[in-house]
């Protein structure tokens, strides 16, 4: 916490830098401070060696196990503790500082009581797997890496992302019969204490026999399970889970699984990119709009089509009315039933073009998008708006950078469909006022799910809606709760000190 | 759920909740009412009418702010002892429960106007009703969010409104005071009647954070809002008519949008349309709340759910009795303008004498007493 | 809490049970002009135009037109009677054009479009025109080149609007200047012209109270006209004579395009009638003028003296016959009423409206003269 106070400027800031913080002679007092100091993170690692006297300490994720044998216990067997304090490739160190920063790099820190130095071996992992980038979640620039099936290999990502001791690791089992082991992590400092504490009370009451997947403690502590929409942020990006985290999000990460579920979640996460920041920001703003736009169009279009050509024609502009009725004249069908047909038979599209291997699956899409679309409508069962419409709607709610949520809208077409059948404009208003109330009323590990619309706070808007320059925001969003207001002081000084700095 | 109850709601939540009370029903119809009493001075009735109403504001702040903790329901026993208190509660509760009626009853006319002539009644009134059940279910800072959230929805009609400005005249706003005295009053009767959420303001006081003077504040400029809203409105409306015409025009507001064509979307009075089913449904919730708030009071309940569902079938039922028909509309309207007349101003300055006379009064006697 | 999770529930059931007010637009027959005539004894004879689409998988449909006409007792009553003779029931919410016969004009307009304000779903934005003639033969008429007659007519208007030969009117612009006192209308005057096979716009029919006074103001003179209400289109040319002698050549005449209009009226009410002072100062491009040489000062002064002649003797003689037929088309009264309203009180301004005296002033300035001199 001390190391994190941002009151100072650029000066301030580098003396903060030097300083440096001498070891104790004495073993306990060491390791005490190093378990303080990393907030009692489950993956600080202390092996003792000799009780009392000889400690290991690193970092568990960060570590390659077996350079330890090599370098360190190797050695270590050979000449023994006094010996090997004199060996060439360790390098004694007795500031805290420098240790810790050293531990974060995935050295292991060889530590003696009646000493002040420790002994510093590198043994930082470079892990020889496949980290690729996530199918459903790709960006077009930035980073293209993506969680792996393996705990600790998850871990490591985040944590060479974030080299901070304050980036708290805890393990947990899940499962009574499969153990299965779930990390939470989050950023001590600038996440709510008390948010981490209702994740892990949630996490701990969970009593069942097996842990497969994300979605099963998702599930579990999730706020409204009766619930349409997503409330935990879901990714299988590092990148994405360490702004999050920066954010004061607390992640959960299990054993098995590349999936990492953070909380608390706002609808408004859920159409954010890392692409939005890797872009100049005012393409980001851009996509954002389009992307919120697409929202309404996913769950809206239809309906609102529906209860034009059934309830309200008069709304038709005068140059379009023949248009329209020449396409719809001779259609068998009320608009409500093209309408189900159409987004059914998309559905059956997608849906199959997942299971097909990926060469087939697009075979299939081009199929069924324009062989059936074609044919349906000179078949005269679903008329030519209509199509566009559905496929309007479709490719709409594919705009949405979350899976879950994606599917959320398409079921939300559904009652909505319902609704301006029966009762044109006026059910389109209830449907949207209804979907807006169980929005607004809906909260996710105690942040409301619709902020910052509703509650609506001007200043979080900044990153929701629009995307501005990231030297503007200064401040983290209300929405995750964090402790630490500020992300940043001035970042561009530069600009203050006039053109003779230039 | 429970937690959020207990949290008091923003100066600016504060705001909106009155804005969307104040608006609803009978900003559609405001305009031909105002016109109904006097002729092309309406608006002048509608400046005395927002004067009037911020008068009444200022007593309601004075009683109000006697009991920072309590709201309407419960202070009224505190004043005048528990048997008139709770007599005075019950009597506002069915006030209230007539208000929710009255919305009811214009709302669903007003769709079987305009779009949906055969729909059942019944089902309008049961989904409006719902909507404000559910709503007003989740608790008032959920409603203060979703209120701030659909004030959007009055910036869109703001803007319709403004496409009319192309055919207006404005030459029928004249001669200006030709209206006499007595018809401006009653003008302006009507206009209070448009207006008449502010009363929530005793419901909402001590939910609302700052200082007495801040709320106060934040009320006065709600109400000038609205004051300026309509007011706005009913020069559009005046400007667009004429004189005469407006007096076979009911609903001048839609009326005037139905003329207008844009080149995306025609009839735009059907989009006003849909946007005022929110306003409306945000009003009749306020209500719904200060009824069923009222009542769980009143029984010390612990169970506000079960009494807020008890007065959304009562009102149902009863809108179903008095029926859309033109004749018991008309006069379920007077009544409602008579009881609001009594309860919605005399009342209010009559608590507020109360309050700051005999009450102190009586207070101080006892507290020197002992 | 958890019982009323159900109610969203029910209440899509309850929704699931009917839809009372659908109206399938594939199901209606759109009509998208319309008419109406005096019939014999005090009966009234619609005519409709049914446009019938065929879809077809590619491109836009083929289009039918059907004609039809009806006579009953009042414009609603021949609704009745049209839709007994076709398939399903018209709709005319999507309206475009009403044409109103000469003969039915005469009389009281407002109960032709009483069912167009009263409707709901009517269309309030449909173009009106008064046809000399019967309204039947304007619309059976086949254009070539134009497929649908309401796209064709309101073209027609749209662009004669345009030229400041029209005013914005719809069935309701035209409402308020129906009811209210001192102050009448106008609606375009169109003929047919059988030989060509088209219909050709006349002028402006003067309204007198509701009905239609049986005489119009001719095209030429409605440029003038509307610039004097204080409208101009897009643009407003006006041609006029600028000297020659008994036969003229084209080198007498001078086309200008009125780029700005400023209208003062003032009233003097101290006499028994009150006189009406109206000043237009228009500011005009010139946009033909064979002889040339418009850049002497004194050569410009002197045009704009003589089209400032012509045109208040032009002016004059269009009000009067604004009050020959009794057509307060300026709305004199109702400002008269706004700024006098004890004047207006003591007047009887349909009776007296033709003996006040209005008296046009009219300064004509040209700002520009093209990229020639």
């Amino acid at each position: 916490m001390k190391s994190f106070r941002s009151s100072g400027g650029r000066q301030k800031e580098e003396k903060r830098k030097q300083e440096t913080v001498p070891n104790s002679t004495s073993l306990e007092d060491n390791i005490t401070y190093f378990i303080e100091a990393f907030h009692q993170s489950d993956d600080l690692k202390l092996r003792i060696l000799e009780e009392g006297r000889t400690v290991l300490l690193y970092v568990e994720s960060l570590v390659d196990q077996e350079k330890i044998q090599n370098e360190f216990f190797k050695p270590y067997m050979q000449m023994g503790d006094q010996e090997i304090m004199k060996v060439s490739s360790g390098k004694k160190v007795h500031d805290r500082k420098k240790i810790i920063k050293m531990l974060l790099k995935g050295h292991c820190a060889f530590a003696t009581d009646g000493s002040a130095d420790m002994l510093l071996f590198h043994t930082t992992s470079a892990f020889n797997r496949s980290v690729e980038e996530p199918d459903n979640e790709k960006v077009v620039r930035g980073s293209h890496e993506g969680f792996v099936d393996n705990l600790m290999i998850n871990i490591n990502l985040i944590r060479k992302r974030i080299e901070n001791e304050n980036l708290v690791v805890t393990f947990d089992k899940l499962g009574k019969m499969t153990n299965t082991k779930v990390a939470v992590v989050y950023l001590e400092g600038v996440a709510n204490p008390e948010l981490v504490e209702k994740v892990k009370t949630r996490l701990k009451d969970i009593s069942i026999d097996f842990v497969i997947s994300p979605g099963f403690i998702e599930e579990f502590i999730e706020d409204h399970t009766y619930s349409p929409f997503p409330q935990m942020i879901n990714t299988e990006r590092p990148d994405k889970t360490v702004a999050n985290l920066m954010e004061g999000r607390v992640a959960v990460l299990s054993e098995g699984s590349s999936t990492c579920l953070m909380a608390p979640a706002t609808f408004f996460a859920f159409y954010q990119s890392p692409d939005d920041y890797n872009s100049r920001w005012f393409t980001g703003t851009f996509i954002r709009l389009i992307r919120l736009f697409s929202f309404i169009i996913a769950i809206g279009l239809p309906a609102f089509y529906i209860s034009i050509v059934g309830f309200h024609f008069e709304v038709i502009p005068k140059d379009l009315v023949i248009p329209v009725k020449s396409s719809i004249n001779e259609i068998a069908y009320p608009p409500i039933i093209e309408a189900l047909v159409m987004v059914i038979i998309i559905e059956l599209i997608r849906e199959a073009g997942i299971r097909l291997p990926t060469p087939v699956g697009q075979t299939i899409g081009i199929v069924g998008g324009l062989v059936i679309g074609d044919a349906i409508v000179r078949a005269g069962l679903v008329s030519n708006f209509m199509i566009i419409v559905v496929a309007l709607t479709a490719i709409a709610s594919f705009v949405v950078p979350s899976n879950e949520m994606s599917t959320t809208l398409r079921l939300l077409t559904f009652p909505l469909i319902i609704l301006s059948a029966t009762l044109g404009f006026v059910g389109i208003v209830f449907g949207m006022l209804l979907l807006l109330i169980h929005l607004s009323r809906m909260e996710s590990f105690g942040t409301p799910y619709f902020a910052p619309l509703a509650p609506l706070h001007v200043k979080d808007l900044k990153d929701t809606f629009i995307r501005l320059p990231l030297f503007k925001m200064n401040t983290r969003p209300k929405n995750a709760q964090p402790i630490k207001k500020k992300t940043q002081t001035t970042s561009r000084e530069w600009r203050r000190d006039g053109k003779n700095s230039k | 759920m429970a937690k959020t109850a207990n949290k008091k709601i923003s100066r600016r939540q504060f705001f909106f909740i009155i804005v969307q009370t104040q608006m609803g029903v009978g900003v559609l119809s405001l305009p031909f009412d105002l016109h109904q009493a006097a002729k092309q001075d309406g608006w002048i009735s509608l400046l005395l009418a927002s004067m009037a109403i911020q008068l009444i504001i200022v007593a309601m702040w004075l009683t109000a702010s006697t009991f920072p903790d309590d709201d309407l329901i419960a202070f009224l026993p505190k004043l005048f002892g528990t048997i008139i208190g709770n007599l005075l509660s019950v009597a506002y509760y069915l006030y209230f429960i007539c208000i929710c009626v009255l919305i009811l009853i214009l709302y669903g006319r007003m769709l079987h106007l305009w779009i949906l002539p055969n729909t059942p009644f019944w089902l309008l009134a049961i989904l409006l009703a719902f909507t404000g059940f559910y709503l007003i279910s989740s608790g008032l800072l959920v409603m203060a969010r979703i209120y701030t959230f659909v004030s959007i929805l009055l910036v869109i009609i703001f803007f319709l409104l403004v496409f009319a400005l192309r055919d207006i005249q404005l030459v029928y706003l004249l001669p200006v005071g030709q209206t006499p005295v007595p018809q401006i009053f009653k003008g302006a009767q009507a206009a209070i009647l448009a207006m008449l959420g502010y009363i929530s303001f005793f419901f909402l006081y001590p939910h609302t954070k700052g200082t007495p003077t801040e709320r106060l504040k934040t009320m006065s400029y709600a109400n000038l809002f609205v004051t300026l809203f309509y007011l706005f409105v009913v020069f559009v409306s005046f400007t667009y008519f004429s004189t005469s015409e407006i007096a076979f025009v009911p609903q001048p507001v839609l009326y005037l949008l139905k003329a207008i064509e844009l080149h995306i979307i025609s009839r735009v009075d059907l989009f006003l349309l849909s946007m005022w089913i929110v306003s409306v449904a945000t009003s009749f919730s306020t209500y719904l709340f200060m009824a069923s708030k009222g009542v769980t009071d009143m029984f010390h309940s612990k169970k506000p759910s079960r009494f807020a569902l008890f007065s959304t079938i009562t009102i149902v039922i009863a809108s179903l009795i008095v029926g859309i028909d033109e004749q018991p509309i008309d006069s379920f309207t007077q009544f409602v303008t008579h009881v609001s007349m009594v309860f919605s101003t005399a009342m209010p300055l009559c608590l507020m004498l109360y309050t700051v006379t005999i009450h102190r009064f009586v207070r101080r006697k006892r507290d020197g007493k002992i | 809490m958890a019982k009323f999770k159900w109610s969203p529930l029910v209440l899509s059931l309850l929704l699931l049970t009917g839809c009372w007010d659908q109206r399938q637009f594939k199901n209606v027959k759109l009509v998208l002009a319309a008419g109406i005539d005096a019939a014999d004894e005090g009966q009234v004879e619609s005519t409709v135009v049914i446009t019938n689409v065929q879809s077809s998988s590619e491109g836009p449909g083929t289009e039918q037109t059907q004609i039809i006409s009806a006579a009953g007792h009042s414009p609603l009553n021949t609704r009745t009677n049209i839709d007994q003779k076709i398939s399903k029931r018209y709709d005319q919410s999507k309206l475009h054009v009403l044409l109103l016969g000469e003969e039915l004009a005469k009389q009281d307009i407002y109960p032709s479009l009483d069912m167009f304000y009263r409707d709901p779903k009517s269309n309030l934005h449909a173009q009106l025109a008064v046809v000399g003639g019967k309204v039947k033969d304007a619309l059976s008429l086949s254009v070539s080149g134009e497929p649908r007659i309401s796209e064709y007519i309101t073209g027609m208007l749209t662009g004669e609007r345009r030229s400041t030969h029209l005013p914005n009117t719809n069935i309701q612009l035209i409402c308020s200047e129906l009811l209210e006192p001192g102050q009448d209308f106008v609606l375009p005057y169109l003929v047919v012209n059988q030989e060509e096979s088209v219909l050709e716009y006349r002028g402006l029919a003067l309204f007198s109270g509701q009905s239609y006074s049986g005489r119009y103001l001719p095209a030429e003179k409605a440029v003038l006209f509307l610039l004097m209400k204080g409208i101009r289109g897009a643009d407003a040319q006006m041609t006029r004579k600028i000297g020659g002698d008994d036969h003229p050549d084209v080198n007498d005449f001078i086309t200008v395009d009125v780029k700005e209009i400023h209208r003062k009226l003032s009233f003097d009410t101290k006499g028994s009638l009150p006189k009406v002072e109206m000043k237009l100062k228009m500011e005009a491009d010139v946009l033909e003028y064979p002889p040339n040489h418009l850049q002497s000062a004194k050569k410009i002064n002197e045009l704009e003296k003589r089209i400032e002649k012509d045109l208040t003797k032009e002016a004059k003689e269009i009000i009067g016959l604004l009050q020959e037929t009794n057509s307060d088309a300026f709305g004199l009264g109702r400002r008269l009423q706004a700024y006098h309203p004890k004047v207006w009180k003591k007047l009887n301004w349909n009776e007296e409206y033709a003996d006040i005296e209005i008296d046009p002033t009219i300064t004509f300035e040209i700002q520009s003269h093209g990229i020639t001199n």
